[in-house]
């Protein structure tokens, strides 16, 4: 029972960044129209930035990696302008091979430039685990969960709430009527590009404190966390989070109970078994994505 | 003079639709464009909002020309536009869809034109908080109204505001339009009900094939007889 108890609070906190990998992807896409195969690259940039900021030159976690977070933005906001802006208006299928181009280019730049060894950025306190009965939580896993559940709801109170969130809303409901509400939609696609990219940077620059930070780390991520979102319903918030639990649970279990090196096998053993029972996914809408 | 249209020309690729558009509004007046399905009335609008760029002509707004500049920069300028199939934000709240129509605006300005959007349709107040897609379509079409207000537009483009509504709800969309004009607004009626359109209307213009083949008073025009033969179904 104690070990089933363990399993699933694991499962859990991996869920937890997987829904935001998993919130930012299924923005992207179901916004924008983006299928965005480079969103692992930004995680994986997320977690070099992150290196840079916190090991390199040695600034606390507290300001590193919101730097880190800043400037994945900042890069998503030149590559919006400046691959994806020219080719909005052309088929989905060239913006998504130009997401396929960035998703080989650039690990093979952090080659080049730092090899592929792996890197470690040291989590900011040492602390001996929570114990709760028999149970264990490491600190450091129960802040990354928190600060990912906190940017979900940050990320929530801002579309919901604030000016621009609803002009982001306003403006892939109906982009050219939300022109004639004055608003500037081209920086609306720059902003919405650049959000994403920044929750991608957000879940590399918090696993980078307790797992490897390599230049292959973001394929993996990718393809799961697009697992997730299809599983969870394309472009759908909360199947997004919905999915990613259990996938996070899903492969905590087979970790535990069958074998470890089954584990990100899971995920896509889940997705072909949902899909083939609701092929929209379990809180897609049959008519496709929903604004 | 608040609009001058001369001899606009205006294409969907390679389908020229416009041909040699000319008209003029004046400031306060309520000015109808009349003319059957696939006439180019929308088109007259679409290029003065800036949603379609003209091949040739010009479009004067104030004495300053409008054609081919950005949309969201033509809203700031000061016009507005009620399209067409009323298309409301559908996931957003009818309050949402207002406080969006008024982007260009202070958050001053909004609460006091909110009001005022409430007063004009009171209907709107009582879904505040409602999805604007789960409105009936009477509403919704209040609602593209009321936001398309909300920026304090000197130039109001409605574009067939009567379409697909019941009788009783073309009264009150019909009683907005003028309380609306009494507020100072201007105002570029497109419509198909022809009848409707040019009982309201101090002037307007017949279009055809993206020709403008006739102008008047309204009254005038109720009274043609081409007018009442093609259009009017007498
Ligand atoms: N987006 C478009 N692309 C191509 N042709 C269009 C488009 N919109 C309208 N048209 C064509 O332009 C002509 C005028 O259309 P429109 O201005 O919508 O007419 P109206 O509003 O008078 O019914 C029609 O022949 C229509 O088929
Ligand atoms: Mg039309």
């Amino acid at each position: 029972m104690n070990i089933f108890l363990q399993t699933i609070i694991n499962g859990v906190i991996v869920g937890g960044t997987y829904a935001l990998m998993a919130v930012g992807l299924t923005f992207v896409l179901g916004f924008m129209d983006l299928v965005n195969f480079a969103h692992g690259e930004l995680y994986m940039l997320g977690a070099y930035f992150t290196y840079f900021f916190v090991v390199t030159i040695a600034l606390p976690h507290i300001i590193g990696i919101p730097l880190a977070i800043l400037v994945a933005m900042l890069l998503g906001l030149l590559i919006e302008r400046f691959l994806l802006r020219p080719v909005w208006d052309k088929d989905i299928l060239i913006r998504m091979l130009l997401t396929v181009g960035l998703m080989i280019l650039i690990p093979n730049v952090i080659t080049v430039m730092l090899t592929a060894v792996p890197k470690k950025v040291p989590p900011p306190f040492t602390m001996s685990p929570f114990i709760l009965g028999n149970v264990r939580v490491a600190p450091i896993q129960l802040l990354i969960v928190l600060v990912s559940v906190f940017i979900i709801v940050l990320f929530h109170l801002f579309m919901q709430r604030t000016r621009l969130g609803k002009a982001m809303r306003a403006t892939f409901q109906d982009k050219e009527v939300a022109m004639a509400m004055g608003i500037d939609t081209k920086k609306i696609y720059a902003y919405t590009f650049s959000i994403g990219c920044g929750m991608a940077a957000a879940g590399g620059a918090m696993l980078s404190m307790i797992y490897n930070v390599f230049p292959a780390m973001g394929a993996i991520t990718t393809t799961k966390a697009f697992a997730v979102v299809i599983l969870g319903g394309l472009g759908n918030f909360a199947g997004a989070i919905l999915g990613a639990l259990i996938v996070g649970v899903s492969e905590s279990i087979a970790g535990t109970y069958i074998s470890s090196g089954y584990k990100d096998a899971v995920a896509f053993i889940l997705l072909v078994l949902i899909l083939m029972v609701k092929p929209s996914g379990i809180m897609g809408k049959k008519g496709g994505i929903e604004k | 003079m608040m609009l001058e249209m001369d001899k606009v020309c205006a294409a969907y690729g390679p389908s020229q639709v416009l041909h040699e558009v000319s008209l003029k509004i004046h400031d306060q007046e309520i000015v109808t464009i009349i003319g059957s399905n696939g006439a180019g009335k929308s088109t007259i609008l679409k290029t003065i909002c800036g949603w379609l760029g003209t091949t040739s002509g010009q479009i004067q707004f104030a004495g300053e020309r409008i054609d081919n500049n950005e949309t969201k920069d033509i809203v700031r300028k000061g016009i507005s536009i009620s399209p067409e199939g009323r298309r409301v934000f559908p996931k957003l709240t009818v309050l949402e869809n207002l406080e969006m129509g008024a982007y260009v605006c202070t958050k001053r300005e909004f609460e006091e034109e909110v009001e005022r959007v409430y007063q004009i349709f009171p209907k709107l107040k009582e879904r505040t908080k409602q999805l604007a897609s789960s409105l009936s379509g009477g509403e919704q079409q209040m609602l593209a109204i009321g936001r398309a207000v909300m920026s304090k537009p000197k130039l109001l483009l409605l574009d067939e505001p009567s379409l697909g509504l019941a009788p009783v709800m073309i009264d009150t969309v019909l009683e907005a339009i003028k309380i609306i004009k009494e507020s100072g607004v201007t105002i570029c009626l497109v419509e198909q009900n022809a009848q409707l359109a040019l009982e309201i209307a101090d002037r307007g213009y017949v279009l055809e094939t993206g020709k403008i083949v006739l102008e008047g008073m309204g009254r005038e025009l109720l009274r043609n007889e081409k007018v009442k033969n093609a259009y009017l179904g007498l």
